[in-house]
């Protein structure tokens, strides 16, 4: 779906400001994939992002987006189509004069007609856990934060984009409304669309990614499936990242002497997993 | 013993009261920030806890009831400058609260405004950038620095002010993991070193539980307090506003519920490490079953 190859990207290339952000990034994104971006701030996670929907275009290497280059031009005027990008903050970026235009905007530019907008735009709504009969009306700029972020997501989940790229879509989120995002976003994966994720919550990345991508200085540090990526705490702190709770629990049990299976990632396989190490009769009592 | 430094009594806070778009942020909200406590305010997202982190320095006024800063009440506009020397504010968005361009000038930027004399300027921002720890950047451009030392900027040109209490709404939120072991660091040595009252409003649970007292507020109303361990041993009535436990303790629960002797009161990783290691050593339950 998304095909990176060779990607290098400098801001302000050939001034004293020059700085080289990516360094020869090459990624292949498959069509449904569900894929978190990890790294340190700086490491380069929304500069490359932002090559997915042309927002920014390579100082060396190309980009193609359904084998489509982003430096061509007609391609780019066209790729907000194909690939939805919520900006991080976006609850900054709200600007229509009640919570239905606001969502409705992606659509209106798709062309749809006034009934299909309806439709979509509170289905988007209750995605995100806002009723629509009590949000619709009102002004973005009389909903809480957490409020407002929800409103900037559900404009482009409403016209819905085969490839979802969200740059941070939780941060200030309380656990429940992050769950929420995360299960909306699996949904999107299930139903075959392709999602991108930049987050600094590994606990989530480790249950819902089919890969995490690490990038660290501008260039790809570590990628694979979440129990793999993880398996290396040390590697990860050194990068400024953190490993998921469960994981770093057995990682220090093992240093301990412990026999246990330091590949989990979620809490229940660590709770599993700790069982199978008491007598039997330990568990079995209530 | 509590000293109170701040205190709230009866407070109600209602955005745009009698106006479209009229909603109760707080409610009949009472209590007391102790001096030299470290004090975390929890809550699902719209349950009031930024509203109530305004009040605390008179950026937001009480509709009714009042909050009192040193025995100082925030609706009397003459005590207002007063207020805000005292209690600093610290944001969620580090990029929001930077003004100048390089470090040190941003740390000034307070005690310029105050008027202060250029010694005792450069003696404060001297200090401010000592304690969190950005001595060395002080001739850096702020947009060059992370996101942990932006946050630790803002944290400085706070302290600069010399205030008692330091207020700071999701200072983490936007960092990354690194940033906030920093950030948080800076924030403990504060309290615990200086002495400075702080009051952390945050999503994180592994962030409460380093605090001596947890508020937590759903609905616009303060509905438990008390120590982590007090606070993150009610775990149904967390989950029924929305908010989950810190993972070791949820661990803990599980396992203690099915038969462990898990003692109450384990909040971190280093609590339930300590426990399993010595449960699953001594007891010889690390042999494989």
């Amino acid at each position: 779906m998304i095909l990176v190859e060779h990607l290098t990207h400098i801001y302000a290339p050939g001034t004293p400001l020059a700085l080289t952000s990516l360094e020869d990034v090459s990624l292949r994104i498959e069509e449904g994939e569900f894929i978190v971006l990890a790294g340190a701030t700086g490491s380069g996670k929304t500069t490359l992002v932002q090559h997915f929907n042309g927002l920014l275009l390579p100082t060396a290497g190309r980009v193609l987006v359904g084998g489509r280059d982003t430096r061509d031009k007609r391609v780019r005027r066209e790729l907000w189509r194909t690939v939805g990008l919520l900006f991080q903050n976006p609850e900054q970026q709200l600007f229509e004069e009640n919570v239905f235009a606001e969502v409705a905007f992606g659509c209106r530019n798709l062309g749809l007609d006034e009934g299909s907008i309806k439709v979509r735009v509170r289905r988007a709504l209750e995605m995100v856990g806002l009723d629509p009969g009590r949000f619709e009306t009102l002004s973005p700029f009389a909903l809480s934060q957490g409020q407002r972020r929800r409103v900037a997501l559900a404009g482009v989940l409403a016209y819905r984009p085969r490839v979802l790229v969200l740059d941070e879509p939780t941060s200030g989120l309380d656990p429940a409304a992050r769950e929420q995002i995360w299960q909306v976003l699996k949904g999107m994966q299930q139903h075959g669309h392709t999602v991108v994720v930049i987050t600094h919550h590994m606990e989530d990345a480790a249950r819902y990614a089919g890969r995490v991508v690490v990038l660290h200085r501008g260039k790809i540090y570590r990628q694979g499936p979440p129990r793999q990526v993880f398996s290396d705490p040390e590697g990860l702190r050194a990068v400024g990242l953190d490993v998921p709770m469960p994981n770093e629990l057995m990682y220090r049990l093992r240093q301990r002497g412990l026999p246990v299976n330091t590949g989990v990632l979620t809490l229940d396989e660590a709770e599993a997993e700790l069982k199978k190490l008491a007598p039997h009769e330990m568990n079995s009592t209530k | 013993m509590c000293k109170a430094q701040i205190s709230i009594r009866g407070l109600t806070h209602i955005y745009h009261p009698g106006r479209p778009g009229e909603r109760i942020a707080l409610q009949d909200i009472n209590g007391d920030i102790c001096q030299g406590e470290l004090l975390a305010i929890i809550g699902p997202n719209g349950s009031g806890k930024s509203t109530l982190a305004r009040h605390f320095n008179a950026l937001l006024l009480p509709t009714r009831g009042t909050v009192t800063v040193d025995g100082l009440s925030t609706t009397d506009p003459a005590n207002r400058w007063e207020i805000r020397c005292r209690v600093g504010m610290v944001l969620q968005n580090p990029d929001n609260q930077l003004v100048a361009s390089v470090v040190e000038e941003d740390v000034a930027f307070g005690p310029e405004n105050l008027g202060l004399p250029p010694e005792e300027v450069r003696r404060r921002v001297d200090r401010a950038l000592a304690l969190v720890g950005l001595g060395e950047q002080r001739l850096r451009p702020p947009h060059l620095l992370s996101g942990g030392q932006k946050q630790r900027l803002a944290i400085a040109g706070a302290l600069a002010m010399k205030p008692s209490c330091l207020v700071l709404d999701e200072p983490t939120a936007m960092l990354d993991p690194a940033g906030r072991r920093e950030v948080l660091q800076t924030l403990l040595g504060l309290n615990r070193e200086e002495g400075l009252t702080v009051v952390l409003v945050t999503h994180f649970m592994e962030e409460a539980v380093l605090a001596d007292r947890v508020w937590v507020l759903s609905g616009g109303r303060l509905v438990l307090e008390g120590t982590p361990a007090q606070v993150f041993s009610q775990r149904e009535g967390m989950q029924k506003i929305g908010l989950a436990l810190p993972g070791p303790a949820e661990l803990a629960w599980r396992l203690r519920s099915s038969g462990w002797p898990v003692p109450d009161g384990i909040l971190t990783l280093d609590d339930l490490v300590a426990c399993l290691a010595g449960l699953l050593s001594e007891t010889g339950w690390g042999r494989r079953q």
